[in-house]
This record gives structure tokens, sequence and C-alpha cells, in this order.
């Protein structure tokens, strides 16, 4: 018996749960529906949470892991469950509520999901990202599934007169075996909604082996057919009468603003209606807007060729000297000498010192942008107090307190209807277009769409950071790795909120930093300041991606040096099957996650490094010119190992033909989404690694398109990734797919380039490395 | 009506050849003039003031603390969030 199904394992979650009945009137009309029953959980902050305690009761609104769902059953057995969670192609729009309807018996292809909008007193806390829906979501959902169970089974029990215990909802209706008789949903929603709430002490989860959804992999996403057939509706879409356009011209550095602008000549571009000023903020300014100028059309093609008609004059402020190449010197500077010591066990220096041998990697990365397949959108009608937005957003309530902060309106009276994202990988939890939008609303007094060009998104946008990982690692005279000293040096994710900002925050050192889990004895962690000078934000697992670089490319180094197997020395530093611990951390940040429910366990990264040689043939034979290469990583939560094999051209050629990734990931819900999602990583991996580079010249983005900023066609992508997903173990608590895929694929690529070249890659992108 | 199988196998070979047609015509043809609108790479009327900004460095920071009240409180906010649950 496992945590799902186990009572006494689930006590200290059923205390803090409530399940209300809400059979209200407005709210059926809400999800336009005449009649039926509709179920609600409040929101409410508790301490404890199912077997497993999650980090979900510390997100901002709610303390919560449960959200409120609103779980509709119309007379004609219609269930409507509502997705809280932004879609942007994890698939958690449909996995949230495919797992209350897997509870409640409902036969998926009688549920319709409805998109909430942004409340999170409401539904909880809605910030879609950190690979946390699931984790913290899967036993809620559980729980208003059964909930919805029960009451319908109750009511068909009174109905029939029989006991409780003697009918059972299977697959959209409520039977009673023993009389033969039974009956839909639909037909028992309006006596379902008179029933009590169950106490949840009384709940009864379905035995996973009864599961007909959860875990098979079969349920396609709710939204397929419309994205596959076009009709799908994202943020550019959205039309509302008399919707103006409009694009800005924004401050091309990072802090500057409007000196002057001329916009006479925009103004005669046929179309073009006003040409404006827009607020801006000075740097830093959490997610508020750059300011610059709107042109503001009636159709965006109007708007543009109106912007490129502009005369601005920029003052480009104190970033105006930001130069990549110089700055890259700086970065490599400061790594070579003592900083903020954020780990430290043993004596690394007196280690360093008595070394039989030190091997010392540097590895840069520059940095990088989203690129999301869909730029940033935003529509706003704005009038007198009350703000609508619609906008592809990861944090609809986020989003709905910071427009309603910048308007000086009352939270309550901005709605934020969340459309899908065609991507977000981080770029779209920070709202600045949404809060242009609404700016530009509220001049113009008409709705109006602000729409970002990927010339604006790539320039203008919340870059992961740059930065210059060294480690320096000290042998013995056999070969044991016996001091680790990992200086990283990064401008921080903070700079975006505070001035003044030189060191990374626990959350951003605890992403392959602090938390590496080799077994050696003499370990430091440093630090070195790092001042941003452009605006960073979250990538798609973020800070993992240069630690993973760096260490995994660390290690196959070491195997080099020592005449070792890669994996075999992986393995090895890994060590011995146990939970790390990491006393001298003093914030150990565990991707927010209580470290008793999630710990660095390395018998389950030494799991997927074995699955993975295993199954991905480590070691097996390739042709010439190809190579293997292996890397492991945990990054929320997760555990994960990846094999890439190469084949490098006697010109330099590079194709992949095949990637294999282990994943770990616990109790899962929707196989089909991980493999979507390691897929995808492998996608995005490619595309950093072969290409990703945001480089400044004074202080400007040099890059602007796909021409100069290019993500991997599909002649460069992988032609086969395979995953294997390990089974979870009777206790082992779900944890993140979205993102954890990506860290190890950049060093697994680039050892793999080394087994097939004898190069060692340490500065990313590859670009023009491998030519010969 | 059964459909007269003969009479389907003609029509459809006639599209065929239809189809085949305007391909040949097609590519003798020249494309029509593009009417997308593309974003100029580099916006043509906009230009720096010179600028006295130092190089940038990592040990000089070169932001400013937010004088508007809410906004400051947005970046305190925001600032505590990061530092405790990491988004």
């Amino acid at each position: 018996m496992n945590i799902l199904t186990n009572p006494k394992k689930l006590r200290g979650f059923e205390r803090y749960v409530k399940v209300d009945n809400v059979s209200r009137r407005s709210i059926l009309k809400g999800l336009g529906l005449a009649g039926g029953f509709v179920l609600a959980a409040p929101v409410m902050s508790r301490p404890a949470l199912a077997a497993y305690q999650t980090g979900a009761d510390k997100m901002p609104h709610g303390t919560v892991v449960d959200p409120r769902v609103f779980v509709a059953i119309a007379p004609d057995g219609i269930v409507t469950i509502v997705a809280h969670r932004a879609e942007m192609g994890t698939g958690v729009r449909t996995s949230l509520p495919m797992i209350v309807a897997e509870e409640m018996e409902a036969d998926w292809s009688r549920v319709r999901v409805q998109q909430a909008h942004g409340d999170e007193v409401k539904f909880g806390n809605q910030d879609t990202d950190g690979s946390r829906s699931t984790r913290h979501y899967l036993m809620p959902m559980r729980q208003i599934g059964a909930s919805a169970r029960t009451m319908l089974e109750t009511a068909a029990a009174k109905r029939w007169g029989v006991p409780a215990t003697e009918v059972k909802a299977v697959n959209h209706e409520v039977v009673h075996s023993a009389s033969g008789r039974r009956i839909g949903f639909g037909d028992l929603a309006a006596d379902a909604a008179k029933q009590s709430v169950p106490s949840v002490e009384g709940l009864k989860l379905k035995d996973p082996k009864d599961f007909r959804y959860l875990g098979k992999g079969q349920i396609s996403m709710v939204d397929l057919r419309d994205i596959t057939v076009g009709t799908a509706r994202y943020g550019a879409d959205v039309r509302l009468a008399g919707m103006k356009y409009a694009v800005i011209a924004r401050p091309p550095v990072t802090g500057g603003k409007v000196a002057s602008f001329d916009g006479a000549a925009a103004m005669k571009v046929s179309g073009v209606e006003k040409v404006m000023e827009v607020k801006g903020w000075p740097w830093p300014s959490k997610f508020q807007p750059l300011g610059g100028v709107a042109v503001i059309a009636r159709n965006t093609g109007a708007a543009i060729k109106g912007r490129d008609a502009l005369k601005i004059v920029w003052d480009d402020g104190a970033n105006g000297k930001y130069e990549s190449v110089a700055y890259r010197a700086q970065l490599e500077e400061a790594a070579r000498k003592p900083g903020l010591v954020v780990r430290k066990e043993g004596d690394v220096e007196a280690a360093l010192k008595g070394a039989d041998k030190v091997i010392i990697g540097e590895y840069y990365l520059p940095h990088l942008a989203h690129v999301a397949m869909e730029p940033p959108v935003a529509v706003a009608d704005v009038k007198g107090d009350k703000a609508e937005i619609w906008a592809p957003v990861q944090s609809a309530g986020g989003t709905r307190e910071d427009v309603a902060k910048t308007l000086g309106i009352p939270e309550g009276n901005v709605t934020v209807n969340v459309t899908l994202l065609g991507g977000g990988f981080g770029r779209k939890s920070k709202c600045d277009y949404a809060i242009e939008a609404a700016l530009l609303s509220k001049e113009v007094g008409a709705p109006v769409k602000v729409q970002w060009t990927r010339e604006d998104d790539v320039r203008n946008g919340f870059l992961h950071t740059v930065s210059v990982e060294r480690i320096e690692a000290g042998l013995d005279k056999n070969g044991k790795v016996t001091a680790w000293r990992h200086r990283s040096v990064a401008p921080s994710i903070a700079s975006t909120f505070a001035a003044g900002t030189v060191h990374q925050a626990p959350f951003e050192l605890g992403m392959g930093l602090v938390d590496m889990p080799f077994e050696i004895a003499n370990v430091q962690c440093e630090n070195p300041e790092a001042a941003a000078h452009t605006r960073i934000g979250w990538f798609r697992s973020v800070s993992n991606i240069p630690r993973a670089f760096a260490v995994q490319s660390m290690v196959a180094e070491i195997a080099l040096a020592t005449k070792r197997d890669p994996k075999d020395m992986l393995l090895e530093l890994i060590g011995s099957p146990r939970i790390v611990k990491l006393d001298s951390v003093k914030d150990l940040w565990n991707y927010g996650e209580p470290y008793d429910s999630y710990p660095i366990d390395t018998a389950r990264l030494r799991k997927v490094v074995e699955l993975v040689a295993d199954k991905g043939g480590w070691g097996r034979s390739v042709p010439k010119g190809h190579g293997l290469g292996i890397a492991a990583h945990r990054s929320f939560v997760s555990y994960i190992a990846t094999i890439v094999e190469v084949a490098v051209d006697d010109k330099g050629k590079l194709t992949v033909p095949r990637v294999d990734t282990a994943i770990d990931c616990g109790t899962y819900v929707n196989p089909e989404r991980i493999q979507s999602q390691i897929e995808g990583a492998a996608i995005m991996g490619m595309s950093l690694v072969k290409h990703g580079a945001i480089t400044f010249k004074d202080g400007k983005v040099q890059q602007g398109n796909f021409d100069d900023f290019p993500v991997i066609r599909i002649d460069e992508s992988p032609a086969v990734t395979n995953v294997y997903i390990v089974p979870p173990g009777p206790d082992t608590p779900p944890s993140g797919v979205g993102e954890p895929g990506v860290p190890p694929f950049a060093p697994a690529l680039i050892n793999a380039i080394f087994a097939a070249t004898g190069k060692r890659i340490r500065a990313l992108p590859i670009g023009k490395q491998l030519e010969a | 009506m059964k459909p007269n199988a003969t009479a389907l196998a003609v029509s459809l070979l006639s599209s065929a050849l239809l189809l085949h047609a305007q391909a040949a015509t097609a590519q003798t043809t020249s494309p029509p003039s593009a009417t997308a609108t593309r974003p100029a790479t580099t916006p043509p009327g906009q230009s720096s003031m010179p600028s006295d900004a130092p190089p940038a460095t990592t040990t000089q920071t070169t932001g400013e603390a937010s004088r508007d009240p809410v906004v400051k409180k947005m970046n305190e906010d925001e600032k505590q969030k990061v530092e405790t649950k990491g988004k």
C-alpha cells in the first residue's frame, strides 16, 4: 500500500483540507451551467500535508497546497473541472483535472476543462513555474475527486434506499450491483448537490491498481486537437470590438530612458492613430515596464511601420557601456579569487595544496533568451477603476496584483483571463507586457493589444544570467578526488528587485552549487561578486544549466585524467547510497521543499545513472566520428541522467543520432507528458549548447531574431530520444518534470563531443569551435 | 447511385494533371511581392546620446533604488519572496 492510499499516512493532510459543497447559482452561472452540482475546496492555510509534506503551504496566497477547484456536473452529465494553472505545453491543464476525474470515476470523454482566471484567494497559488504543479497538487486534486464521488454515491444510495456501501461510482455512473440499477452522473447531479460534503477522514481514495488514467499515458492534452488544427486561442488571437494595436519602442539599454522623440513621421503612416510616451520605471523595478514610445494603430503592421518611422534619442544611462567580452573577462578574474563562502566541509585549501594532482576547469555560459514561439502579447481593457486583461501569463495571480498596484485600483477590480501560452520557460512569469497594455488602454480609453515582435522579445526581456563556473578538483596519488572547490560567478535574479545586489540568492546557490551531492571529504563553494547590467530572470531550470555544465564536464575531465570510464567516475563521485547532509549550508533552499520529504538521495541519483547506462547502451561500439557522453543532475527534486551520442564529421558538422534519458520523478500522473518534456528539453538543450548566446555591446543586445539567435531546426534535432521513467517506490512523493531534463543535456553533449573528437569545449555556445 | 469508377478515375487524373500544370506555372511565375511587415533590424530613426557611463564591471552596481513607493514595496516584497521561496 503506498502513500496514495494508506489512510494513516493521509491523516496529517486530512486535518487541514476542508472541502465545501458550494452549489450556488452564481457559480453555476459563471461556469455557464444551468443546473447541477458544484464542489469547491476553499484554500486553507495549513502546516502539514499528506504523508509527504511539500512546500506548497509556503507559496504566496494561501500557503496552500490544495487549490479551490470547482467541479460542476451538468444535467446532461458533462463534468466541468477548472484548471487553475497556466498551460504552456507541459500539459498541466490536462493532468491536474485528470487527477480529479480519475478519483471521481468520471469518464474523461465527458469532462470539459475550464481555465481559471487570476484569483489566488479562490484558487490558491497559481504560479506555473518551478516544476511544482503536480508535486504540490496531486493529493489535493485526489481529495476533491474522491469527495465528489462520495457525494454522488450517497445520493444514489438514498434514491434507491440502499446502504451507501452497496453502491459504487464506475465510469460516470453509480451502480448498485445487487439490483443491477445504475444512474448517470447527470441524473444524480441535483441530488448530489444536496449531500453533505464528506469529512476528509472518511474519504476513500482509489487503489492505484484501479486507475484508468493516472500513470497510463493514454490521455492526450485537452487542447491537442485545437492546437493541431489552428483553432487554439493564444494571446495574440484575442480580438475585442474597438481594439487598438500597439507596439512599443523600448529603451535599448536596461535603465535607459527617452531623452527626446518625434512622432510626426510615424503619425503619417496609414493606420497609425496615436504616438505617446509610455511610463517606465528606473531599474530595478520588478516587472514594471521599461517605458519608451508607443505607436497605437488600427493593426499591428501599421504599428510596426509607425514605430520604424519614429525618431527617438535615448539616454542609455549607467549600463551604456555593458559589453560582453569585457564582462566575461571580469567574471573570469573574479572566479580566480576567493569569494563569499557558501558551503564548507573539511579544509579545501590544505587538501588542494596536498593533492597529487589538481585539475582546473573554467566554464562559461553567456546570457540566453527564452524565445518561446509566442512572443509576449497582452490585451487590456481599462474602464475607470476596472481592468480586464487577456494574456499568456504564467502567474495569473501575480499579474492581477501588479496590474492593480500599477493602476492604483483594487485588486478585486482586475480580471486576468489566461490564454494558452505558446511556450513560457519563465519569461511569461513576468507580467510587464500585461502592465504595458493596461497603461495604454487607460490612456486611450479603448481596449489595446500590445504585441511584442521577436526583436522586442530578444532585446527587452529578462535574460538568463551570464556565468563563469570555476572548479578545482584535487586528486590523491590513487586518483581519488579529495578536494573540490567550485566558484560560481553570475549576476543574480535578485538584481531585478534590489539595487546593489552582487551575490546570488539562496535559491540560485541551491541549484547545482551548494547541493552538489558528491562524496568528497573537502568541499568548498564560493560565490564572488557579480553586478548585473541588464534584466535577469528565470529561464527553464535557471542556474542548474551552468552548474550542471561545469560539474558534469569536470567529472569527465577527471575521468580522462585518471584513465577511468566516465560513467564509473560519475558513480564513484556520487559515492555510496546515502542521504546527503549539508549542515554547512546556511540556507539550503531545496526547491522550497522540506528536506524530510525531498532529501538529496544519492541512491536515486545512482539509479538513474545505472538505468540510462543499461538502456542507453553505455560503452557500446559507435562508428568513427561518433562519441558517447553521460551526465547526471538532481534538480527540482528529481533525478535525471542523460547519454548523448554525437556524430561529428570532418568539417565539424555536428549531429545527434540518439539521446537516452532516465528520469526519477517519483509518483507520476501522465507519462506521455514526461516523455514530451524530456524530448523538449533535449531540443532546448541542443539549441542553447549549439547556438545560444545573447551578447552586449554599448549596453545593447546584439541579437534580434532567429537569424542571429537560432534555435535548432529539424535537421539538427536528435534523431531519437528515448525516455525511461523510474517506477516510483511506495513512499516516493511526486517531483518536478518540466525543467529537470535541461541541465544534464549540455554536459552530456559536450562530453560526447570530446569522446568523438578529443576537443574539450568549456565555453558555450559551440558555435564554430568544431569547425576544422 | 453507385459512383462511376471510370468517371471518378478520370476526374482524379484530370485534377492531378491540373495540379501539375499549376505547379509548373508557379515555378515560372515571379513570386508576389512580400506584404508582411518586418521590423527594421536596427531602427533607423533611433540613436543614443553619447554615454558617459563607466565600463560595466562585476563589482560596480548601476541600479537605483526606486523612489516610487508602490514599486519600492513591490521590489521589497518580491525580494523577500524569492529569498524564502525561490519564486
